[in-house]
């Protein structure tokens, strides 16, 4: 066979998702239906195959052919994407899915509870944040394949902006885990044609009415991240049969602000607080691009920032008083 | 209370629901229109504030 003479640029990767919606881990590609991703870049999937190469008892201090053992179905796909986020259907589906939430303005509500989900032909989570499917999609499929994983929930999402970065502009950052075994070679359908706009991105310029701790602040950047592992019991054909959550979802946030007379106190509030503070913990009001509203919480560091001018390095817990959402984030105009 | 934007170059920030109004009011108000809000939210720097409505005296 002649060598092949194309080559192609990591930045042809492209990145889509869409949500299994009712056939749980296996919807694969859809030719119109998925939604890109504003990716930084494409990253290679963990794949984690069960591989094991000891050596066992034979002839010889080698490793036997007959020794040789790898498996692809019990095991998790594990994929960490970032990059730019945008206030559209598919970047918030994975918003959506680690928050359980579907409604406006996503939230990880009081009492949270999240969703279990059997893999396989008919299974769905009733409110539609069903698990998702995501394709590294390549340009072409005569000179090259798409990976195509399903089953996918997200573990961690970090939502983060700052202000001396790309003009505010929002980022975000996830981590998404599969149970279900991935499409590695799929060269029959190229996914999606629903692409990111550059009019949907989120800018903190727009954001007014920053608190930290229920203080008037005034804010460099900010973090928010959202916790909540998967856990993978049971087997099928393809896979795990299913993938529920652990025990904590948790909401986190680091926030950058001005040492001034509003925020001097921060260092003993954090150090002598005793319960958790009630109303305006951080809030960012920013309508229809990802305000941030945590409204209780508790310190869990602050430390001093030593930049150009004294800053402090705020980092939050949120925590649930029965009432209020753990946190939610502004995605609607009305 | 009614408010217009004091210079028309003035970009406002995202927080009609915080000032009690629609986002087509919002877009209105960028467009140099008076709107009806119930609360100014901290951008009473930003607005011509007109308390009276129709009718008073």
């Amino acid at each position: 066979m002649a060598v092949a003479g194309q080559a192609f640029s990591p930045k042809e990767f492209q990145v889509w998702i869409a949500s299994d919606n009712t056939d749980a881990g296996i919807s694969g590609i859809h030719a119109s239906n998925m939604y890109q991703l504003d990716v930084d870049s494409v990253g290679m999937p963990s794949l984690n195959v069960n591989q094991v190469l000891d050596v066992r008892s034979g002839v010889g201090r080698t490793l036997k052919d007959e020794d040789v053992f790898q498996d692809n179905t019990l095991r998790v796909v594990e994929l960490s994407i970032s990059g730019t986020i945008h206030n559209d259907a598919g970047h918030k589906l994975l918003l959506q899915n680690i928050c359980n939430d579907v409604n406006d303005d996503i939230a990880v509500a009081t009492g949270f509870s999240p969703a279990s989900q059997l893999y396989g032909a008919g299974n769905a989570v009733a409110n539609g944040s069903s698990s998702l499917t995501v394709v590294i999609k390549s340009s072409d499929h005569t000179n090259q394949r798409s990976l195509v994983m399903s089953g996918l929930v997200v573990t961690s999402f970090s939502l983060s902006a700052d202000s001396t970065t790309e003009g505010g502009r929002y980022k975000f950052s996830a981590t998404l885990q599969s149970g279900v075994k991935p499409d590695l070679n799929e060269s029959s359908t190229l996914a999606g044609n629903n692409a990111y706009a550059n009019t949907t991105d989120c800018f903190l310029s727009s954001g007014s009415g920053v608190k930290v701790f229920d203080t008037d602040v005034i804010l460099q950047n900010f973090t928010t991240t959202i916790e909540s592992p998967a856990v993978f019991t049971g087997f099928y054909a393809d896979g795990y049969q299913q993938v529920s959550r652990g025990a904590e979802i948790a909401v986190t946030a680091e926030a950058t602000v001005k040492y001034d007379a509003n925020t001097k106190t921060f260092i003993h509030d954090f150090d002598t607080q005793t319960i958790a503070k009630d109303g305006n913990m951080f809030v960012i009001t920013n309508n229809n691009a990802f305000g941030v509203n945590m409204q209780n919480g508790v310190l869990t560091d602050v430390t001093y920032n030593e930049g150009d001018v004294m800053m402090l390095d705020v980092a939050m817990k949120a925590v649930d008083d029965g009432t209020d959402a753990l946190i939610s984030f502004d995605v609607t105009t009305g | 209370m009614k408010i217009k934007l004091k210079n028309k170059n003035t970009i406002l920030p995202n927080c009609w629901k915080e000032c009690g109004c629609s986002f087509k009011d919002w877009e209105n108000l960028h467009n140099g229109k008076s709107i009806e809000v119930s609360n100014l939210n901290n951008i009473e720097h930003l607005v011509d504030v007109s308390k009276s409505k129709k009718g008073d005296k």
